[in-house]
């Protein structure tokens, strides 16, 4: 008898534990199986749940955006005024350099001028080496009205492209931050809408890569207004080069006139010297 | 005989004053003929110092616009400064990171 009792005392207490057991992990396992939640209104679930950290993510990460874009637009508007100023320093640096230049060389070709008529004998070569003069100094005149304008040409070209750059690099810089700040609204507002974290995300992303895409669009046609300069630049090469090749026939043509007067000039002479 | 001799004296005489001048006259033309030689040799010279001198500016000028088509060519690099801004607009653009969302 009393080992039936105990029998029977024992069953129930592994039945009693079981109970226990089981009753501990109903409550328990709902606990488990769900993710920590924030702010979670009462029925939103799991896709609530995910809609929350997405949209946290989503706000600091867009202020973070935010910040990188004006911080890095401080320095590409420096770099636009950097560029006026370079182009504007460099260009009168090289107006000084070149007048300096003319004025030297014109002081050096007086001196070989004055050499050769110091050395004339007769009137004929004294006339035509002021004639060489004339000649020599027509085609350095040539030569600077060439370079004048291409000059005048490039310069206001580069101008334009200064202006025309700084207007496509401002439009392209403002229109990605506008493009940035309406993803970000857009996607604010999605999650305020409860719309899932996964497709707010997804939403934000495509609407950030095509921002992006947009933006190196409007960088290529801003590069496409460097080449232009470039195109420029090449086309004042092969005037400045053009003006060279034409002032050396200049000048040659007028050193073989000026020899054969020389030439003239000393027969004459002889003649004259004649008994 | 004396007076042969006499006569022969003042015939040589004679002739060797005759010679004498001859020989003057000579002189006197060969000294302006060797002038004018000279002359003409400093006129040569001049005209081929005159000729080098225009050779010599005549390359003074080419060097000088050769250097100075150089120096004007510099310029150039101006169209350059346009893109200068290329690393900063890059940056603007990778200003977005995708990991971060």
């Amino acid at each position: 008898m009393a080992k039936r009792m105990i029998r029977m005392n024992s069953k129930r207490a592994v039945a009693g534990a079981a109970a226990g057991v089981a009753l501990l992990l109903s409550s328990a396992l709902p606990a488990f199986a769900r993710e920590p939640r924030v702010n979670e209104p009462v029925n939103l679930g799991v896709r609530a749940e995910g809609t929350v950290n997405i949209c946290e993510r989503i706000t600091q990460a867009s202020e973070k955006l935010l910040e990188k874009l004006d911080e890095r637009r401080v320095e590409v508007d420096k770099r636009r005024d950097e560029r006026k100023e370079d182009v504007t320093d460099r260009r009168s640096e090289h107006r000084e350099n070149a007048t300096e230049r003319r004025e030297n060389w014109s002081t050096r070709w007086d001196a070989l001028v004055l050499e050769m008529q110091a050395k004339a004998t007769t009137d004929v070569q004294k006339a035509a080496i002021a004639q060489f003069k004339i000649d020599m100094q027509a085609a350095f005149n040539a030569r600077q009205a060439s370079l004048d304008a291409a000059n005048s040409v490039f310069r206001t070209g580069l101008d334009k492209a200064v202006t025309d750059r700084k207007a496509a690099v401002q439009t392209a810089v403002d229109t990605l931050k506008n493009s940035v700040k309406t993803a970000i609204a857009k996607a604010k507002a999605d999650c305020e809408a409860g719309i899932e974290g996964a497709t707010v995300r997804t939403t934000l992303k495509a609407s950030l890569d095509a921002a992006h895409a947009k933006f190196r669009a409007d960088v290529q046609a801003a590069d496409r207004i460097g080449a232009n300069a470039r195109a420029l630049a090449e086309t004042r090469r092969a005037a400045v080069e053009k003006a060279k090749e034409v002032f050396k026939a200049a000048a040659l043509k007028a050193r073989d006139v000026l020899k054969a007067k020389l030439k003239v000039g000393t027969t004459t002479s002889a003649t004259t010297t004649q008994p | 005989m004396t007076r042969n001799w006499k006569s022969w004296l003042a015939s040589a005489s004679v002739l060797l004053l005759v010679g004498a001048g001859c020989a003057g006259y000579d002189d006197q033309s060969a000294t302006p003929e060797k002038s004018k030689n000279d002359k003409t040799e400093v006129e040569t010279t001049k005209d081929s110092s005159l000729d080098a001198s225009v050779d010599a500016g005549l390359e003074a000028a080419f060097g000088e616009v050769d250097a100075s088509t150089k120096e004007e060519l510099k310029e150039n690099s101006d169209a350059e400064i346009i893109t200068n801004d290329s690393a900063e607009l890059n940056a603007y653009g990778k200003a977005y990171d995708q990991n971060e969302l």
